[in-house]
């Protein structure tokens, strides 16, 4: 029966089949609003399924001096990352399926594997765009991680736990966000970077390094790669309004929640232009990163007094 | 401040309708220079073929019927065509022009790029001899 459960939570409601089908869902609500904010029409609600049948169907050409394993398996370690890492976050408001003590700090780097994995696809397909564009998203991970990572472990000192679930009912009707402005912003646009949204986008810019890592990708790789990042989308929203906007809440309350923050971050993503690698790194390691430990040091201060 | 203002333009286009043009339900028209379909009007032609030894892509044969008469074929392949306009420029007699008009020349096969321009006798006698449109006609029929 337990077997039986798990399986279900595997292939269909966390993780898997659900998990793809709000990917996509959410992905199309990028995309139209983006085009809304850009004066067009905005593509049609089955185009972003439209687009991964074209891509897993498609042959997939590899270059001759890449490592051929790596190159398959890549993709697929970026997608399951995302997968994996749904599991452990409260999607639409449910009880996240599996949980154990720190579980925050593991879904931090199950999401941080994707762009691992385009890292080494970038280093793998041995071109110069590619290693370029590889070498600008590792640097640009190593910017953006540390103050994203201290960001969601804000409500996490707050509740004294790093598990899920602890954190969401201690936070269950308080809107941290409130009370902890400067790490949701950091969360926020540490998202943005995760998912080389503008203004950090400069890893697959189209007039330096034509499609960044994953140039030398067609058909199935580029499909799971491009799933994989929608997913660590819906993970990402999910995750910083369960910590930071009360909880878990009723699926629809949920959902809203998340939509609001997807309609932040698609505003953001149509007024905000490309950052050099430098000024991307400056501006995370100079402001983000010590706006967050400056929040860190009141709130361990304040537990203190309190204790 | 330019971020609120960039904001508040791009809620206003939210709002807004969309400025796509929903092509083939609506249609721009297109400026009068523009270079569409070339269009060959018998009028004063007197068979000089410059039109023809001009064109780059050799998308023009003239093919004379009877040269005193002023009987001719223009025959135009649209598919070979790079709308140079070179053929118009160099037409003394004004009988060449590129139609704005005109301008959506999609088709699915090669025969339908190529048009006949001239009375309908003359191309009729000209199809028959020549059998279909699109066949490998380059020499004129004056040779006969």
């Amino acid at each position: 029966m337990n077997t039986m459960r798990a399986l279900i939570n595997l292939l269909f409601f966390p993780g898997g089949l659900f998990l793809i089908v709000l990917a996509l869902a959410y992905e199309w609500a990028d995309r139209k609003l983006l085009a809304r904010f850009q004066n067009r029409i905005g593509p049609r609600w089955f185009q972003t399924v439209a687009d991964i049948v074209k891509l897993l169907v498609k042959e997939e050409i590899m270059p001759a001096t890449a490592h051929p394993i790596l190159f398959g398996v890549l993709p697929v370690v970026a997608m399951a990352g995302a997968l994996t890492a749904a599991l452990y976050v409260p999607l639409l408001g449910f009880q996240s399926a599996f949980s154990f003590k720190g579980d925050l700090i593991v879904t931090l780097y199950l999401l941080s594997l994707l762009t691992m994995s385009i890292g080494m696809a970038g280093w793998n397909s041995t071109s110069r765009f590619t290693m370029m564009g590889a070498t600008r998203a590792l640097t640009q991970l190593f910017s953006y991680e540390a103050p994203f990572m201290l960001a969601l472990l804000g409500p996490a000192v707050v509740a004294g736990s790093w598990q899920i679930g602890e954190i969401v009912t201690v936070a269950q009707g308080r809107w941290v966000l409130l009370t902890q402005p400067f790490g949701f912003v950091v969360a926020m646009i540490g998202l943005m970077g995760k998912l080389e949204m503008p203004p950090f986008d400069a890893p697959k810019a189209k007039t330096e390094v034509v499609a960044g890592a994953l140039t030398e990708y067609s058909g199935r790789g580029l499909g799971l790669f491009h799933l994989g990042k929608e997913m660590e989308l819906v993970v990402g929203l999910t995750l910083i309004a369960a910590l930071y906007m009360g909880g878990i809440a009723n699926p629809l309350e949920f959902f809203g929640k998340t939509l609001f923050l997807l309609v932040i971050l698609s505003s953001l993503h149509a007024i905000l232009t490309r950052l050099r690698i430098d000024q991307t790194v400056g501006l995370w390691w100079r402001y983000g990163a010590v706006v967050v430990l400056l929040q860190w040091l009141v709130l361990i201060a304040w537990k203190g007094v309190m204790a | 401040m330019r971020f609120g203002t960039m904001l508040c333009d791009t809620w206003q286009s939210f709002f807004r309708k969309p400025i796509t043009q929903r092509y083939p339900f609506e249609r721009l028209e297109a400026p009068d220079h523009y270079r569409g379909k070339l269009v060959w009007t018998a009028g004063k032609c007197n068979g000089c073929c410059l039109c023809m030894k001009d064109c780059p892509s050799n998308a023009i044969e003239l093919i004379t019927i009877d040269k005193k008469a002023k009987q001719f074929v223009m025959r135009y392949h649209a598919d070979r065509c790079t709308y140079c306009a070179q053929c118009v420029k160099n037409c003394r007699l004004e009988c060449l022009g590129m139609s704005h008009t005109q301008w959506e020349t999609a088709a699915l096969k090669r025969q339908d790029f190529v048009v006949n321009y001239g009375n309908e006798a003359d191309v009729a006698h000209i199809l028959a001899t020549f059998g279909k449109p699109g066949a490998e006609t380059a020499s004129s029929i004056a040779a006969e």
